[in-house]
């Protein structure tokens, strides 16, 4: 377990505060994703509840077991993946800082969820180009979007394509058009697809993150 | 990496290309053989499998699906070549791990055993665009272009899982590539590269209104630079914009009228192929001023 030093916190306060429209991470509004790991001289927030949300470590601990999970301790908060990602500059919602953040800091009901917002993340790796500690931020998306999974909490979207893959071999039908299609172009038809193998290599340990 | 000197390659055509767009597979089979490469086939693929849901789903199962894709090919002995971005990515990034991490590659072995395969890490997966600029070179591909696409003004797009992640990929500069760019001069056309030219389709996300919004940027950019129509090299991307445009029209009430075509598409009609062979007619908006390409 890596020791986070209480000054990292600030740093995340300040940055949260000051950085304008942060979503909904906020440390002391009291609200139910409110954090109260300031206990320094409480300047100016007299007053707020005495209620104190702690940092959840059992969610870096699930996420650390899973593939490339374990990057996401490595973020420091800087913010450059956020400018070229796509789904950040089209969207209000969306910001791969913050699914960091809220990684580290674990807002797990936010994150392991259908409507969670990584499910918006397009998967084009600007991110990864940009992060200067090798986070690869959209592999840690992808480590979130497993646990969804695992937990029954992804859109049906992503069961239906992969189970697709584990009944016919491919994402796609081959229907009589498509074959005579093929035929029509000079193609080789398509050979049977291998399920059998397919189903063998992935029944039994399934489950087990073998 | 296989030896190359005898320019045989293995094809993974994917889902995409197999079954939805064959077209695009019979104008890469004839184009490259033009080339001078040989395709050797291999039965008993299965989808790559695909980058995102697939591997959303469980990361381990994505590497082992994978892994038995790149073994079939492995006792061959020659590289794979891609022909889709979503292909290129997953067989890339699963063969680069397993050959970096002996650990991962044990733990995958032993359930490639259940099935009687083993991933040894002795190929390369490459997309069909870098085997031409890389062992073919621009030279021996411009040799066999007999009708040069002159005046034919084509707004690149990468797509994303061509160049990212670079770590992976290694095949050109992610923000400044230019590989798509020579290749398209190679065939006599004029390449456009316009501010929206490294944006991703989208096609990940699960709310339409992202990808869409970027869509509408995408289109309209080409059009304010003046392109006849939008060359890629991914068949998801393909899609996302060529079906994705009467969608979004309809949606805003608009007409986008930006044809989209598949590289080798071009390369083929460049080599002589007609405009019927390489299937553009199967396409949802028509590029005019090639339809009338009959073979030459
Ligand atoms: S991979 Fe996802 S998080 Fe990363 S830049 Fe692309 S859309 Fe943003
Ligand atoms: S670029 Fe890397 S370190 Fe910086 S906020 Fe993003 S993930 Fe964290």
């Amino acid at each position: 377990m890596t020791f986070i030093p209480k000054s990292w916190f600030n740093y995340c306060r300040i940055r949260c505060s000051s950085a304008g429209p942060v979503g909904d991470i906020c440390f002391f509004t009291g609200a139910e994703t409110a954090f109260g790991v300031y206990s320094g001289s409480n300047g100016g927030m007299e007053g707020q509840t005495e209620e104190k949300h702690r940092v959840a470590f059992e969610f870096r601990e699930k996420l650390n077991a899973i593939a490339e999970g374990f990057r996401h301790n490595y973020c420091y908060q800087c913010g450059a993946c956020v400018g070229d990602c796509p789904a950040a500059n089209y969207s209000e919602g969306f910001n791969p800082r913050l699914i960091l953040l809220k990684a580290l800091l674990g807002f797990e009901d936010e994150l392991i969820s259908p409507d969670s917002e990584i499910w918006n993340c397009t998967n084009c790796y600007t991110c990864s180009e940009r992060c200067p500690q090798d986070v690869r931020p959209v592999d840690v998306i992808i480590a979130l979007k497993n646990i969804c999974v695992k937990e029954d909490k992804a859109p049906d979207l992503v069961r239906n394509v992969s189970d697709a893959v584990l009944v016919s071999g491919i994402t796609t039908k081959v229907t009589s058009l498509i074959e005579k299609r093929r035929k029509d172009f000079g193609l080789p038809p398509i050979t049977e697809y291998p399920v059998e193998d397919l189903k063998k290599l992935l029944e039994k340990d399934r489950g087990r993150g073998v | 990496m296989s030896d190359i000197s005898d320019n045989k390659y293995i094809p993974f055509f994917g889902c995409m290309l197999a079954t939805k767009f064959p077209w695009f597979e019979a104008a890469v089979r004839t184009s490259l053989a033009r080339i001078g490469l040989e395709l050797v086939d291999v039965d008993g693929f299965t989808c790559c499998p695909d980058p995102i849901y697939f591997q959303a789903r469980d990361k381990m199962e994505w590497y082992a699906v994978a892994a038995r894709n790149l073994s079939l090919a492995e006792d061959l002995g020659h590289d794979i070549i891609t022909t889709c971005s979503g292909c290129t990515a997953t067989l890339s990034e699963v063969n680069l791990a397993l050959k970096e991490d002996g650990e991962l590659r044990e733990r995958i072995n032993k359930r490639l055993a259940k099935i009687g395969r083993e991933y040894k890490g002795s190929i390369d997966v490459r997309h069909a665009v870098t085997v031409l600029r890389d062992d073919f070179g621009l030279e021996r591909v411009a040799e066999t272009v007999t009708r040069p696409l002159e005046g034919l003004k084509v707004a690149v797009h990468y797509g994303c899982h061509l160049l990212k992640p670079s770590r992976v990929m290694r095949v050109d500069n992610p923000d400044h590539p230019t590989i798509l760019e020579t290749l398209l001069e190679t065939v006599g056309a004029e390449p456009i590269h316009h501010e929206l030219t490294l944006l991703c389709c989208g096609r990940a996300c699960v709310t339409d209104s992202i990808p869409q919004s970027m869509l509408a940027d995408i289109l309209d950019a080409v059009t304010r630079n003046g392109a006849d129509c939008m060359g890629l090299i991914c068949p998801t991307c393909f899609d996302e914009f060529d079906t994705g445009q009467i969608v979004l029209g309809r949606k805003l009430g608009r007409t986008f009228d930006v044809p989209i075509v598949y590289y080798f598409q071009l390369l083929g009609i460049a080599q002589g192929l007609s405009a019927e062979e390489v299937g553009l007619k199967m396409h949802k908006v028509k590029l005019a001023s090639l339809l009338e390409y009959t073979r030459a």
